[in-house]
């Protein structure tokens, strides 16, 4: 039988390993070079993304990518993991010292894919693997069988061997069902082992892809976005299992992140790749400067639940005699399982979520991952049936309306996950959505196609279908700021300040601006 | 009782048809309407090796089970490049070209069973050999193969192949970049489910003794379709619940002594309300954890 390869050792790996391993900060280690890149250059149609990028990546080297949203990033990622061709350009691999050089544009017999070795699992197997951005768990499997379905070196994979070697491969499994357990256990996640993967909260999801890829054998982890949506705690939680990896494991990473979640990683960096212009700047991580850090001045605090809160950052204007938003004893189930409320003591009484908001102004909804705060904003859409409680708007009661009528009663709602109409193109999502003044700033992206957008754009293209559409009272907005980019989160955030002055703003806040902690106990 | 083998030998044929489908469309997430297809050419090469060869059945069984693996291949390499809708027409198109060929190959005068005339075109081919002599024999004979194919299903599919499949259909790209290899697991699994057709129909034609091209119609595909989700997907129980319920289902019209013509149309409408009302309170199947989108 076949040894399963090594896996994470967060606790067992001795401490003084640790010392002579680590890089320090802010200095390129000297290891091998496992991956070298010179003059990669891709467009999408008349637009380049990348044009000429020259790159090096070396063993023990983590790396922080960075670059506005549609600058690239993505598409480097998807370069490096051979799940997309570079135009031209020369990718040179050399791990545990084999060398294997790629050069594109590919020739004419390596498209009809007789033998062309640029695809993710050769790709994998040189040990270069990868997370996604949205994650890609395999949603109808268990988490077990998830890290199971990655183990290489499996017997019972070959299906003549699975039927005629059925004793083995059954001893096998029950190895391989222990070690994927054992993994989860890690994770901290022992008793969820049953567990559907879709029903994974994002944090826990993004950890378990990270150890999925481990576990399968990557030396070289591309990690796209591991911290966004993610709540503080398990933020926390990913970055230590990601210093585990730089610096017990002895894996090359490199890193996707917006801005306001690099200064989590940052220490864990030995270089920045910033992306601009379809070129590439290699810099230390000791003059990349510091992410801004938003300020929020608390006033008023509603406490949901027990973990959440719901915080008023402005408000304007004067109390209105009927509140504009009051959700009352709200509980909501998804199949079986209660996503919004709280179980209260032990005789399983459950106490609705309720809360009231009679001034136009800006809330901020900090909740933790699973604690529900999509299917709350789901709710209030209408587009999930409520178990219990009441939803007013202006004191009409809207929870019998379906959503579209709820619509033109005055309530938006942008969910996180739904980033507009893949088919469509940006002009007819903005016609649809009745923008009337065309925000700056949109014309190059104008006639494309919302599914070839990068997840930053066609997010901000669905705000500023909102914020530009037709008039309304209550915008809900799941996670507004979640793949957006500094600058265009900066310009987001004002247009939803100006709005709030008139009405009601509530945005979800995954815990990322920092301010989490200092509201939460 | 007499009825009741017959019924008996029905269901084995069924459920080794459902358990074809499932492995395709439950475990592989590819929707085919080409069973029918492989299902006569099941038929076909055990009714030519047993009339014009002179086999044995079972050399003639596993005949028609190695043909109908290697045309296997047109859907499985099919399947490294499309998926979905364009999937599910490509397997229409095999499916026609097959009814095509049994309908076809067979120039007028030359006689049945030379390259002339392979088929003999609609008029089929009859005095299929049957290797048991009384119903009884077959019912045992069906029971067992089914058992067999059950075995191997279980065996294959609750194994790390079995797991393959099913990330594969939850999200292909993943597991490619995760290191593993999909085209070979689509190749293994489509030819085991071919093959299962293939199997199905050799039972057929040696229990009827007589087939014709109409078994290669479309109309079948699309019961054991209905039979595979009906009972359920992307599990082992599934098949054998959808192909008995869509046995019995019509047969039990048999015992309410209407007219033919009434008992065919009633029929068709109970399969219909069935699956509008599956559909609405059941999407998953009657076992079934997965939905076919």
């Amino acid at each position: 039988m076949r040894q399963i390869p090594g896996r994470l050792n967060m606790d067992k790996a001795p401490a003084s390993n640790v010392k002579t391993s680590a890089p320090a900060r802010g200095s390129r280690p000297e290891g091998a070079v496992l991956l070298r890149a010179s003059g990669l250059s891709k467009a999408f149609g008349s637009q380049v993304v990348l044009d000429g990028v020259d790159l090096e990546l070396r063993q023990g080297e983590v790396v922080i990518l960075r670059g506005f949203n549609g600058s690239g990033k993505s598409t480097l990622l998807n370069i490096l993991s051979a799940n997309l061709e570079p135009d031209s350009g020369v990718l040179e691999l050399g791990v545990n010292g084999a060398r294997k050089i790629f050069r594109f544009p590919s020739r004419w017999w390596q498209k009809l894919g007789l033998k062309n070795e640029f695809i993710p699992e050769f790709m994998f197997n040189k040990g270069f693997g990868r997370t996604w951005q949205d994650i890609r768990l395999f949603s109808t499997l268990n988490l077990c069988d998830n890290i199971a379905a990655a183990i290489p070196g499996q017997m019972g994979e070959n299906p003549w061997l699975a039927v005629g070697r059925f004793a083995t491969v059954k001893r096998q499994e029950r190895t391989v069902a222990s070690a994927s357990q054992e993994e989860l256990a890690l994770l901290g996640l022992r008793e969820e082992g049953r567990m559907l993967a879709e029903k994974l909260s994002v944090g826990h999801a993004k950890c378990v892809a990270i150890a999925r890829a481990v576990r399968a054998g990557a030396k070289v982890l591309c990690l796209d976005e591991p911290l966004a949506g993610v709540d503080n705690l398990h933020k926390k939680k990913i970055v230590e299992l990601l210093r585990v990896l730089a610096q017990r494991e002895h894996l090359t990473l490199v890193i996707i992140e917006h801005s306001w979640n690099i200064s989590q990683i940052l220490g864990l960096a030995t270089t920045i790749w910033t992306l601009e212009g379809g070129k590439l700047r290699v810099e230390q991580p000791s003059k990349a400067g510091s992410p801004p850090v938003n300020e929020v001045s608390e006033s008023d605090i509603q406490q949901l639940g027990r973990t959440a809160t719901l915080t008023s950052v402005r408000v304007a204007g004067k109390e209105a005699s009927k509140p504009f938003l009051e959700v009352d004893d709200l509980v909501v189930y998804r199949g079986r399982r209660l996503i919004v409320g709280d179980y209260e003591g032990a005789g399983g009484k459950i106490k609705g979520v309720s809360f009231t908001l009679r001034q136009p102004g800006l809330y901020h909804l900090h909740a933790p991952n699973a604690w529900g705060a999509s299917t709350l904003i789901e709710a209030i859409a209408g587009l999930i049936p409520v178990a219990r409680g009441r939803i007013h708007l202006n004191g009409e009661n809207i929870e019998s309306l379906p959503p579209w009528q709820r619509v033109s009663a005055g309530v938006r709602v942008a969910l996180a996950r739904a980033n507009g109409f893949q088919s469509l193109t940006v002009r007819e999502m903005f016609d649809l959505a009745q923008v009337r003044s065309l925000p700056e700033g949109f014309s190059p992206l104008l006639a494309k196609q919302m599914s070839s957008l990068s997840g930053g754009e066609r997010q901000k293209v669905v705000l500023w279908s909102i914020l530009h559409g037709p008039e309304f009272q209550v915008g809900v907005f799941d996670e507004p700021f979640m793949s957006l980019d500094a600058r265009e989160a900066e310009r987001i955030g004002d247009e939803l300040s100006r709005l709030a002055s008139e009405k009601i703003i509530l945005i979800t806040v995954p815990a990322s601006t920092g301010s989490t902690e200092e509201v939460i106990p | 009782m007499n009825y009741l083998l017959h019924l008996t030998i029905y269901f084995c044929i069924y459920a080794i048809l459902a358990m074809s489908l499932n492995v395709m469309v439950g475990y592989c997430g590819k929707l085919t309407l080409a069973s029918s297809g492989y299902f006569a050419i099941g038929a076909y090469a055990y009714a030519l090796a047993t009339v014009k060869l002179g086999w044995h059945f079972v050399p003639a069984i596993f005949l028609g089970i190695l043909i109908a693996a290697l045309a296997s291949l047109v859907l499985s390499i099919a399947a490294w490049r499309f998926k979905g809708d364009v999937f599910v027409m490509f397997s229409l198109a095999v499916q026609a070209i097959i009814l095509g060929v049994c309908v076809n190959w067979a120039v007028g005068s030359a006689e049945f069973g030379t390259w002339a005339n392979l088929t003999n075109g609609p008029l089929g081919i009859s005095a299929i050999a049957n290797p048991v002599h009384t119903r009884g024999n077959f019912a045992v004979l069906a029971l067992a193969l089914m058992g067999i194919a059950a075995i191997l299903c279980r065996l294959l599919l609750s194994s790390p192949f079995g797991r393959i499949l099913l990330a594969m259909r939850d999200d292909e790209l993943a597991l490619r970049g995760l290191g593993k290899g999909v085209k070979m697991a689509k190749v293994y699994a489509f030819a085991f489910s071919c093959g299962l057709a293939a199997l199905a129909g050799s039972l057929y034609a040696a229990y009827l003794g007589y087939i014709n091209p109409s078994v290669a119609a479309l109309d079948f595909s699309v019961l054991w379709l209905c039979m595979a989700i009906i009972g359920g997907m992307g599990n082992l129980y599934g098949p054998f619940a959808g192909a008995a319920i869509l046995l019995l289902l019509p047969e039990m019209l048999r015992f309410a002594q209407l007219p033919t013509a009434v008992a065919d149309d009633l029929r068709l409408l109970l399969y219909g309300v069935f699956l509008i009302l599956l559909t609405f309170f059941r999407p998953q199947g009657i076992c079934g954890r997965y939905r076919v989108d």
